[in-house]
């Protein structure tokens, strides 16, 4: 018995040592696979630096540098015709179709909920008493020709300005690709040649109205208390209240900035770089769209907003009641008979009862 | 499906002009309109290369995706394709187009340019009867329908500029690069031979 298990012992010890041979034989080819070629690749890595071929592919320099807009000769004579690749379109298509139309709809939806629901909860803003019947000039001939041309034009273009934006969103589905080109061609012509009109008239209106549109001290009042539409309170206001003075400022600059690139754009006889039409067609769209969502605010208080002010751009009269508590600064001066700052007292006097305000009026 | 493309070799093209002189006559092209142009880079110096460029066709492309009548049509060979009828003039596929591709046969004031105008791979228009009078006058020649390729490539002397499916002719010129001795060798040369 202890024969037979010394024997056993004996032959496990051989096959452990002889599984450890075949271990570390094989670790040592492993190792030798893996390591052999090691100082033939640094020997490469040495040759291929000393060449300076890989680090420096004069192919991939010479094409990338036309893929960044070089340009060279051509028997072409049209603008930039040498030039090869001028990838700022690409930049132009998603600032114009993933930035620019999206949010400017966004901006008008918000403008359009924002006006309605206050027209819901607020509802217009009516002149507190009875009228006086007694008229004041505020509009001459001039400012309401000159207001209704460019409300006009304006009009008009921005329906064009964005059937051209959103058409093929929004129409194209509804009236075919066929059918929608035609109004997309007349629109296109009509918006090209509205601008002269349009142009000419924002500064004949701009001119003679900047010296009612400089922002005074009592501005700042009105604009802390948000012109009273949310407390039914009546800050006062000369001629032009604080509102009326943001929306006349946002119409100068945008205007000029789409006066100026309209013009770009309208004139391809000028031969204008593309990097140069295309800024101005992202700034005629952006200063275009937030105009826009301006002027349905403008719309909405100019007509069922506040009592009387439609009347006042078309008759260019006002009611002496109306003009005392949107402008009474202003009724004051008109009427030459206060100081500005007795007209302050006066105008809070009138959110008291309605009779005195009323007698004051028919006094004056 | 084949996907037809352009591709011009600029170890091959030597700025002959002809892919442009058949364009204009095939197409009847008119004046001031270039569908097709040879741009020289590096005009006379070493390493000069020639290019011959027209509307690429390309895939996802960037004057379908701006114009707002929506008036391109891809084929299903690959071909873009656009609608003279429906074209306003707007200009606005030529502010997309890396390649200066879309022309316009006039440039006036108050934005009268007239109906787009590019290469259309001599494919007509995506709207007339193959080979009519009508595509002729409008598009130029239809040979795609006919079976052949674009006359400028077709006319190339030296077979630098390739149309056809893009996999054709690109695995052509796989091989051309592969003969030539496959990387940079003939491109910007540093010295005249080896060191």
């Amino acid at each position: 018995m202890l024969n037979s298990e010394n024997n056993t012992t004996d032959e496990g010890s051989r096959r452990k040592r002889r599984n450890r041979r075949i271990l570390w034989t094989f670790v040592a080819m492993w190792m030798i696979v893996v390591l052999a070629p090691i100082p033939g690749y640094f020997m490469t890595t040495d040759t291929v630096q000393a060449k300076g071929e890989f680090t420096d592919n004069p192919r991939s320099a010479y094409w990338g540098e036309i893929r960044q807009g070089g340009s060279g000769y051509t028997t072409d004579r049209a603008p930039e015709a040498g030039n090869l690749v001028n990838d700022s379109g690409e930049i132009w298509r998603v600032l114009r179709n993933d930035t620019i139309s999206p949010y400017g709809a966004w901006l008008i939806a918000f403008i359009l909920v924002a006006v309605a629901g206050y027209f819901m909860f607020a509802g217009p803003m009516k002149v507190e008493g009875e009228l006086s019947g007694t008229k004041i000039k505020r509009w001459n001939l001039y400012d309401r020709c000159i207001h209704w041309i460019v409300a006009v034009t304006f009009f008009v273009m921005s329906i064009s300005g964005l059937i051209l934006l959103y058409g093929r969103a929004v129409l194209i589905p509804l009236f075919g690709r066929e059918g929608f080109a035609g109004l997309a061609m007349f629109c296109k012509d009509v918006h090209d040649l509205l601008g002269i009109p349009f142009a000419v008239a924002l500064v004949m209106m701009i001119l003679p109205w900047l010296k009612d549109n400089m922002f005074r001290s009592e501005d700042a009042e009105w604009l802390a208390k948000s012109g009273g539409m949310f407390d039914g309170s009546h800050p006062s206001s000369g001629k032009n209240n604080a509102g009326e003075k943001i929306w006349f400022w946002l119409l100068t600059i945008g205007g000029t900035v789409l006066i100026v690139s309209g013009v770009i754009l309208v004139m391809p006889n000028l031969e204008p770089l593309r990097n140069t039409m295309i800024t101005m067609h992202i700034l005629h769209s952006v200063s275009g769209l937030i105009l826009i969502a301006v002027s349905l605010g403008h719309t909405y208080m100019g007509s069922i907003g506040v009592e009387g002010a439609f009347n006042g751009m078309v008759t260019g009269e006002v009611d002496t009641a109306w003009a005392k508590q949107h402008h009474d600064l202003w009724y004051a001066e008109q009427m030459g008979e206060e100081a500005p700052a007795k007209a302050k007292k006066s105008a809070k006097s009138s959110s008291g009862p309605a009779g005195l305000s009323t007698g004051k009026v028919s006094a004056s | 499906m084949a996907r037809m493309k352009f591709l011009c070799d600029a170890e091959r093209c030597i700025e002959c002009n002809a892919c442009i002189t058949a364009c204009k006559n095939e197409n009847d092209v008119p004046w001031g309109i270039n569908r097709r142009r040879v741009v020289t880079l590096n005009d006379g110096e070493p390493g000069e290369k020639s290019i011959s460029v027209a509307c690429m066709h390309c895939t996802d492309a960037p004057c379908q995706a701006v114009c707002p009548v929506d008036c391109f049509s891809t084929t299903s060979d690959g071909v873009v394709l656009h609608n003279k009828d429906m074209c306003i003039g707007c200009g606005y596929c030529f502010y997309a187009c890396p390649f200066g591709a879309p022309q316009f046969p006039q440039n006036e004031a108050f934005g009268v340019r007239g109906k787009m105008d590019k290469c259309t791979y001599c494919a007509g228009g995506p709207e007339t009867a193959d080979g009519s009078a009508e595509e002729e006058s409008k598009y130029g020649s239809n040979r795609l329908a006919e079976g052949k390729l674009p006359l400028c490539a077709e006319m190339c002397s030296t077979k630098a500029l390739l149309a056809g499916d893009s996999d054709q002719i690109s695995q052509t010129f796989t091989s051309r690069v592969m003969q030539r001795g496959g990387r940079p060798d003939t491109w910007g040369w540093s010295s005249a031979y080896g060191e």
